[in-house]
């Protein structure tokens, strides 16, 4: 299945990219999406995803297309979804 | 002993006089400090229906429990008055020294009636209060009239809150300017100062700060200030909030032109992430906090060099995206004037945007616009009528009146789109794609306000559809606003969230710990309820209704244009669904008037009778 995962503010410095896609196995959630990532790319640990388990670090979350914000790591995406990394901020 | 004075200063400004009086701790308690006393010092001060650029409109300054003591990020003061822009409650915050000056002076807060007979401006140094004669300040902006108090006074530690010739012209969006470069932005206070002939009010203090438990609360600072300075608050540090720009970009709701878009095809020019490659020069800190959000950004080259301002995201939007512009030195010049003429940046950006838009479509001819070229996307216009805003000159006599009035004169169809709530133009988020907030931005006591109503929580957290309306939204709002209204007046920054586990038990702890006062959780819940049934009997005393809680024209008839949620719709029956939500968690009347039973129960039952309608 290959998704692609787009990265906002912090999580775009950290990861120094603006995207990327991801080919993973059929039937991956989101948690296994954020192993995908941590492997990728170390420095998104510890701000981003969490160093010793694939969680994101508050206040960060996954958004299906900037559409739907699953609760639930184990939610599986579709192929060809775009899943944004970011986090609710909001003024100032 | 407490972190709190126990004192409010009262300054007669007709009449030159001043008066120390007690705050009774049952008062803290109630209202806690901050917004929440400030309000209550305005409600008993302020005749109703009072004229805001009249005598006897008030500034009621007030303070915060933590100022002075180790609670990091909680040296703020709040200032409650009636607005010039909106005629409803005027409330504003602001951070850093001036705040701890007006605690070791002495006080939790200042409050000032009347209207000098000649300019003006206020020396409060502990018990003494001097009157002194601003009128060779007049004319210079906020940070100008800083050093140059500072020098007469011949004392660098002196901190000052001053107005811009913007609000000496009272203009409605005029904003008091402090510690150069915060503001008590939003509402037009500067202009009710202008109104009074107060140029700047200077502080000096010399009292200590005691606290009821020192080693706890020491502690118990300590544990905050290290989850201040970690990932809770790391967007915030490295980034500032104009990170946000390409965030509500991708998620559709970036208001562009005037809220004719939703995204902006240029978001990547005036991204935070484009300021920080290009412009951002350090980021800065206010008084006693650890996060150090306050991003500072030059021009090194070409027509604006030597700019130098902070900016934050609604400041960027609303003078970027909001106006079509996309060109990042024009923008932080155009901040950087508003902050030394003392103007609203969020007003101004709305406003030019709304003339912007009349220019388009031929409503503003440019004779009317003083032979300004206007169009969507060309900062010279915008840049050129922020100093005419701030002197009333020409066309910016129209602008400085605020979006509504403008439109009002106007007319021509020009109503539209202007873009404000009860007067007060909208922040930088589209209402349609986060229909909880679309709610909180209407029911908002100081009209449309991010910061007053964090409701954007639960659309944004996919805790709700961020697209559908539906009952339970009102208890979300209601929520929203109560935390806010909490932090508003415990005077913790908004920014240190995410660093309590359980807020309302942390924060109590803390208030107990510098206070002496034994707030619980449920209590300090309370608070919440009562002050923003305080600020809403406010404004009904001064004459809102449920007509007033509703949103732009455009906002309602026309649909997301583009963008993830493009074709979404807000229509007024999903807004009456939802104000009827909102009214009924609230305890409120189907008006959206608080009922006697509900006052009562807060302890604000004194305020019944003036609900009561003709």
């Amino acid at each position: 299945m290959k998704v692609t995962v787009e990265f906002f503010g912090l999580a775009r410095r950290l990861a120094g990219v603006k995207e990327v896609s991801l080919e993973t196995a059929d039937g991956s959630n989101l948690r296994d999406i954020l192993s995908h990532l941590r492997e990728k790319f170390s420095s998104l640990s510890p701000s981003v995803i969490a160093a010793d388990v694939p969680e994101l670090v508050p206040p960060y979350m996954l958004s299906i297309d900037g559409r739907t914000v699953p609760q639930d790591l184990g939610f599986q995406p579709r192929e060809g979804d775009r899943i944004l990394v970011l986090s609710s901020m909001v003024g100032g | 002993m407490s972190s709190h004075a126990g004192r409010s200063l009262h300054v007669d400004l007709s009449a030159s006089k001043r008066a120390g009086r007690e705050i009774q701790p049952e008062t803290m308690r109630q209202y806690l400090g901050g917004a929440g006393l400030a309000t209550r010092l305005l409600v008993d001060a302020l005749p109703p229906r009072a004229d805001a650029l009249g005598p006897d409109n008030v500034l009621a300054f007030a303070g915060s429990a933590f100022s002075g003591t180790p609670v990091p990020a909680g040296t703020k003061f709040a200032l409650a008055t009636k607005s010039p822009l909106t005629g409803f409650l005027g409330d504003c915050i602001s951070s850093s020294f001036w705040a701890l000056a007006l605690r070791t002076a002495g006080y939790d807060a200042l409050v000032i009636t009347g209207r000098a007979p000649r300019p003006t401006y206020l020396f409060v140094d502990d018990d003494v209060v001097e009157f002194r004669d601003a009128s060779r300040l007049l004319g210079a902006g906020c940070f100008e009239t800083e050093e140059r108090i500072r020098e007469e006074l011949q004392d660098s530690a002196v901190r000052v809150a001053s107005i811009g010739p913007a609000g000496e012209k009272m203009a409605r969006f005029a904003c008091i300017g402090n510690d150069r470069g915060r503001q008590l932005g939003r509402t037009g206070p500067g202009a009710v100062m202008g109104a009074k002939n107060l140029k700047a009010i200077a502080l000096r203090g010399s009292r200590d700060v005691r606290v009821a438990d020192l080693d706890g609360l020491l502690a118990a600072s300590l544990d905050l200030i290290r989850k201040a300075q970690g990932t809770a608050t790391e967007k915030y540090r490295v980034l500032g909030t104009v990170s946000n720009v390409l965030t509500l970009n991708r998620l559709g709701i970036l208001p562009t032109r005037n809220f004719r878009q939703a995204t902006f095809p240029a978001a990547e020019k005036v991204s935070g992430e484009y300021m920080h490659e290009h412009h951002t020069e350090k980021a800065v800190a206010c008084a006693g906090c650890p996060i150090a959000c306050e991003q500072v950004a030059k021009v090194s080259a070409g027509a604006h060099a030597g700019t130098r301002v902070s900016l934050d995201y609604e400041s960027l939007y609303a003078l970027g995206p909001c106006c079509g512009i996309d060109d990042f030195p024009s923008i932080l010049k155009a901040a950087a004037l508003c902050d030394h003429y003392g103007l609203d940046t969020m007003s101004t950006g709305v406003t030019v945007a709304w003339a912007m838009e009349c220019a388009e479509r031929g409503i503003l001819t440019p004779a009317e616009t003083d032979g300004i070229a206007l169009a969507f996307g060309d900062p010279e216009g915008l840049l050129a009528l922020i100093p005419r805003i701030a002197r009333r000159e020409g066309i910016g006599d129209l602008l400085a009146e605020g979006t509504r009035r403008a439109a009002a004169k106007l007319g021509r169809g020009s109503e539209h789109f202007a873009m404000a709530i009860k007067g007060l133009e909208m922040p930088g988020y589209d209402p349609r794609g986060l229909k909880t907030f679309a709610l909180g931005l209407a029911v908002g006591t100081r009209g449309g306000c991010h910061n007053r109503s964090p409701a954007y929580e639960p659309d944004m957290k996919g805790k709700v559809d961020r697209f559908v309306a539906e009952p339970g939204r009102g208890r979300l709002a209601k929520e929203q606003e109560e935390f806010a209204a909490v932090l508003d007046s415990l005077m913790l920054c908004k920014f240190l969230r995410g660093c309590f586990s359980d807020f309302f038990a942390e924060a109590a702890h803390l208030y107990a710990l510098a206070t002496g006062l034994d707030l619980d959780a449920p209590a300090l819940r309370e608070a919440g309820e009562r002050i923003c049934n305080l600020k809403r009997a406010f404004d009904v005393r001064e004459g809102a209704a449920r007509a007033d809680d509703t949103l732009p024209d455009r906002m309602l008839e026309e649909p997301l244009p583009d963008g993830v949620g493009a074709g979404t719709r807000l229509t007024r029956g999903e807004l009456a669904l939802m104000l009827d939500d909102y009214y009924a968690a609230r305890g409120w009347t189907a008006e959206g008037i608080p009922t006697p039973e509900t006052l009562a129960r807060l302890g604000l039952g004194d305020l019944a009778a003036s609900l009561e309608g003709p």
